[in-house]
């Protein structure tokens, strides 16, 4: 860059908005150029002045005036109709015209509202499509062969605020029979989020008595304390007779015990 | 109504709802001022045209159609300053009264302390230089909008505004004291 192209981006470079390399290319120049540091000192010091300009500030005067204004302008907004006094001689026609537009409005509005009828119908049966194909979606997911895609599958019910039994049911039987412990531990905490549900509750119950993983044992047991569920008690005592539960287990147990009572 | 943009207000103002004016009113008429002050340093004739944007945002509503609303409020106050210009310019020939367009003469100026030695040389540019860089240094308006608000494009506008800062410096340090 020479000279004259350094004067013509000194606004840019004060402004802070070249790209670094222009940037360090002009602070080189300027560095070794007494006659273009001097111009960009002048420029800065300009535009400096610009931005120390103060502000003026209106008087009173201007909002108690659009004040005014405004409040006339809104007098005069309804009355657009009485702009044209009705004549004696013309004021059948005037009625006749008053007729015709409020048939006119009244198709309008109508058409408008059927045409919203019809398009929430369509919305809504669009949306109970959309979330059949999701839940259709989800259930081939749950018997995929990789446990990660099992694993997504589960998850994504978590975004589902009222999935349908069959999805619940898969879900349970993920709990209940996967192979990996994973997806087992994944769809309990799925499973924890639609614990209004009756299956879902007998179904964790369940889980305490057939599950021998004792992380996806004590995921269980929290859940079930949460929801304060009385009938965890008998499993969860036999848990504690097992020889081979582990310490930390049982005492998750001993907790959840003394929580539930 | 606080929350809405620019653009959601004026789009109930062009439905009927006048109240959303006010909003409006707020958060330009001090922008509105400052452009106009900047051109004609004249509090009750700024404060005029101001007023007047208003009045010909609500007469004007239906033909808003979405688009930047800064755009579009900064160019009915151009043409109002344009017209009050030409006014001022018709009554001049026949009465030859003091320059109201901003050209202040030098006395004028020395007697005003507040206005600074960046306003004088600023009254040294023609209108369409001085709207230009008082758009974009004082109002704070981007190259891109102003370029829609004056009918150009964006390279233009940017650098007919930096020929203008340079310009502007020369000036600026010759009359220096």
């Amino acid at each position: 860059m020479n000279c004259t192209d350094i004067e013509n981006k000194l606004v840019d470079y004060i402004d802070g908005v070249l790209s670094e390399n222009e940037t360090k290319t002009i602070n080189k120049h300027i560095e070794s150029c007494s006659s273009c540091k001097n111009v960009f000192n002048e420029t800065n010091e300009l535009i400096n002045a610009f931005t120390n300009e103060t502000v003026a500030q209106p008087t009173s005067n201007l909002k108690t005036s659009f004040e005014e204004m405004l409040a006339q302008e809104k007098k005069k907004q309804p009355k657009v109709i009485a702009l044209q006094p009705a004549k004696r001689n013309s004021y059948k026609s005037v009625l006749q015209i008053a007729a015709s537009v409020a048939i006119l409005f009244t198709g309008y509005l109508l058409g408008g509202y059927q045409e919203s009828q019809n398009s929430q119908k369509e919305i809504a049966t669009y949306q109970t499509e959309q979330k059949q194909l999701k839940e259709n979606m989800l259930l081939a997911m749950i018997d995929n062969s990789s446990p990660s895609t099992r694993i997504k599958a589960v998850n994504y019910t978590e975004e589902l605020t009222t999935p349908d039994t069959k999805i619940l049911e898969a879900l349970i039987d993920r709990m209940h029979n996967d192979s990996n412990s994973n997806v087992r531990l994944s769809a309990a905490e799925a499973l924890s989020k639609f614990t209004d549900s009756e299956l879902v509750k007998t179904s964790l119950i369940q889980t305490l008595t057939t599950e021998k993983n004792p992380s996806i044992q004590v995921e269980v047991i929290q859940i079930l304390v949460q929801i304060q569920e009385k009938r965890a008690l008998d499993p969860m005592k036999k848990i504690l007779e097992q020889p081979e539960a582990p310490d930390y287990l049982k005492t998750q147990v001993n907790i959840g015990i003394a929580q539930l009572i | 109504m606080k929350q809405l943009s620019d653009e959601e207000l004026m789009q109930t103002v062009s439905e009927g709802n006048l109240d959303a004016m006010t909003y409006i009113f707020e958060r330009y008429n001090v922008r509105l001022y400052n452009f106009y002050y900047q051109m004609v340093k004249d509090v009750a004739i700024c404060e005029d045209l101001t007023q007047n944007v208003f009045l010909k945002v609500i007469k004007y509503k239906h033909s808003y159609k979405g688009g930047k609303f800064a755009s579009w409020i900064f160019k009915i106050a151009r043409n109002l300053f344009y017209d009050h210009y030409q006014e001022q310019k018709k009554t001049q020939a026949f009465e030859d009264i003091d320059d109201v367009t901003g050209e202040l003469d030098e006395e004028t100026i020395e007697k005003e302390e507040e206005v600074s030695h960046l306003m004088r040389v600023l009254n040294n540019l023609n209108e369409k230089d001085k709207e230009l860089i008082v758009m974009n240094r004082i109002n704070g308006i981007k190259y891109e909008q102003i370029a829609e608000i004056v009918g150009s494009n964006t390279t233009a506008v940017k650098t007919k505004i930096h020929r203008i800062v340079q310009k502007l410096r020369t000036n600026y340090f010759e009359t220096l004291a």
